[in-house]
């Protein structure tokens, strides 16, 4: 591995080591006072179930830190190590792209819309099947771009 | 025999150095692990720098659509152009469902920060640290809770989506201030560096004694094990979002309806051609809509103050306006409707000219968006109709039959259905 690819740690190091900046200085007085307006109106605004609303918040973060990151390494992992390495940018692209579909499409998938959907407004899709189309049409192209790496690499690219 | 003060002091001072010792050197060791290119500040720039142009965009439409939905008296959106409200509607959820992969993207790329040790260096640096708790929760949430907005999905918030989902950007834009003034200087560095970037990288790995292969995107592969490159994770962020745009954004531009086939709503499917989100049936008014005694009062502020039966209101000069209709969904479609001037309606009551007025709905006083207000300058709009046809045709109750209010650059959810009441103000 040469000495460029070795990649610091994201944002680390001027943040903390450099003397503070007038303009981080400003910045935080001024987002922290958007900060402090936001929560201010949040509580005032009952209907925005405040509690509630907080306790979702952390937890979003709980889940992003303690479950997707770590589900995230260990598929990552499982891919760099089991599949061959043409195979590999090919399944982290296909993987990537189908999680970010199925988890757009996931209250259309479990139809949570649908008594909000009622009428003739509601359109006449099987969104499953959509889904299906969707996924087949990426790893369509995953394919494709495996089968193009394998090939440069036979010819020794 | 108490042992003195000092040495135990020094004791544990050696104790706390030494865990700290280890601390850091864990964190180091941990750090050291993570070689994939991916994890780069370079990448992590660049996926901020998009994100803060999407949050911002997101951010100011989002204000422009939460005050035309809940206007104070400083602020209308002008009746003209009639697509204005269309277009920042348009712009604000597709924006936000682009955002999706670019988030989860930055995340991942981000992820050893939460590695760093010690975490906080001072009072300063623990508020920047601090900020990121509501800008990491705050973004999901706005991004979560913006796709279940679309998808009607309601049943798992507790709390009403317009005021949460409107203070909630309010925490994340305060947060995303205190953030970009703590990177600027870092994004600036490392945008600057000139061996930071994939061509200088590139470059580097190819003049390097052992020349890994080329990588699909034509640049030298960097990752030893064979995975992504920072341009192809680049390309593959910016692809997903487009493909998710592209698979909903036919439920607003009517030449890639067919496209759309993870959206809720489709242009052209509705009554009359028209989707609706609330019928009839949902809003209770299935018999007083229909009802031979219904009558639209006119009261407040008029000389005139009188009612009209359906007939009445047929028999005044009808006018014939295309107007597009806008839900904060994120569908809008093109229709044209024909019914009352507003203007010369509320000249036949002798409103004064500069009057707002106030349209109730047959529905329960209860219900959420059962009146709106116009504004005098959307009032006496020469587009603005009580409309009583949709598309050559009588309403369809769904769309608000006998009489429904249509404005130029108003929400859906103020162009009031089932008009049964116009109170001058």
């Amino acid at each position: 591995m040469s000495t460029d690819e070795r990649s610091s740690p994201p944002d680390a190091g001027p943040v903390s080591t450099a003397r503070v900046r007038p303009f981080q200085l400003i910045s935080l007085i001024v987002g922290w006072a958007i900060i402090v307006f936001a929560l201010h109106g949040m509580v005032r605004n009952r209907s925005s179930n405040p509690p509630h609303l907080l306790r979702l918040l952390i937890s979003l973060n709980v889940v992003n830190d303690a479950l997707v990151i770590p589900v995230v390494l260990g598929v990552s992992l499982l891919v760099r190590r089991l599949l061959p390495s043409w195979a590999v940018v090919a399944a982290q692209v296909g993987l990537f792209t189908s999680a970010i579909v199925v988890l757009y499409a996931y209250p259309l998938l479990g139809d949570w819309g649908r008594t909000a959907r009622a009428g003739f407004s509601r359109l006449p899709y099987d969104y499953a099947h959509n889904v299906w189309w969707v996924l087949g049409a990426i790893w369509l192209v995953c394919g494709v771009l495996a089968v193009w790496q394998w090939r440069r690499r036979s010819a020794g690219y | 025999m108490a042992s003195p003060p000092e040495p135990a002091s020094g004791t544990r001072r050696t104790t706390i150095a030494t865990a700290r010792a280890k601390a850091e050197g864990t964190s180091a060791s941990l750090q050291g692990k993570v070689t994939s290119p991916l994890h780069s500040t370079w990448l992590g720039a660049v996926l901020g720098i998009v994100l803060g142009v999407a949050f911002t965009l997101c951010f100011v439409t989002g204000l422009v659509d939460y005050l035309s939905q809940h206007p104070p008296g400083w602020f209308h959106l002008p009746a003209h152009p009639a697509d204005l409200y269309r277009i920042n509607e348009g712009v604000h959820v597709f924006t936000g469902i682009a955002t999706i992969p670019l988030l989860l993207a930055k995340l991942w790329v981000v992820w050893p920060e939460l590695l760093q040790w010690p975490p906080v260096h001072n009072l300063l640096h623990a508020l920047e640290r601090l900020s990121l708790v509501p800008l990491v929760g705050g973004s999901l949430f706005l991004l979560f809770t913006g796709v279940a907005n679309i998808d009607y999905w309601y049943s798992p918030m507790g709390f009403t989506f317009t005021s949460a989902h409107f203070w909630t950007a309010w925490l994340v834009v305060g947060a995303l201030v205190v953030h970009i003034g703590a990177k600027a200087a870092t994004v600036r560095t490392e945008l600057g560096r000139k061996s930071h970037r994939p061509e200088a990288l590139d470059a580097g790995a190819a003049s390097s004694a052992h020349p890994s292969p080329r990588s699909l995107t034509g640049t030298r592969r960097l990752d030893p094990l064979g995975g992504l490159n920072r341009r192809g994770f680049l390309g593959t962020v910016m692809g997903a979002g487009g493909l998710l745009v592209a698979v909903s954004v036919g439920e607003t531009v009517a030449p890639l309806r067919r496209l759309a086939i993870l959206a809720p709503r489709g242009v052209g499917v509705g009554p009359q051609g028209v989707p609706v989100n609330e019928t009839a049936l949902q809003a209770g008014v299935t018999r007083s809509a229909v009802d031979p005694n219904y009558r639209l009062v006119v009261s407040g502020r008029c000389r005139r103050p009188r009612s009209f039966s359906v007939f009445d209101l047929r028999a005044l000069p009808q006018q014939v306006s295309a107007l597009p209709i806008t839900c904060v969904e994120g569908w809008s479609a093109d229709a044209v409707w024909r019914g009352v001037p507003l203007a010369s309606f509320l000249d036949l009551v002798e409103a004064p000219k500069g009057a707002s007025i106030r349209v109730e709905s047959l529905e329960g006083a209860d219900r959420l968006y059962s009146m709106s207000v116009v504004d005098a300058e959307h009032a006496r709009d020469p587009d603005t109709l009580l409309a009583l046809e949709l598309n050559g045709e009588t309403l369809d109750i769904d769309h608000g039959y006998p009489v429904r209010l249509i404005a130029p650059d108003r929400p859906g959810v103020l162009q009031t259905k089932w008009i049964c009441k116009v109170i001058v103000l």
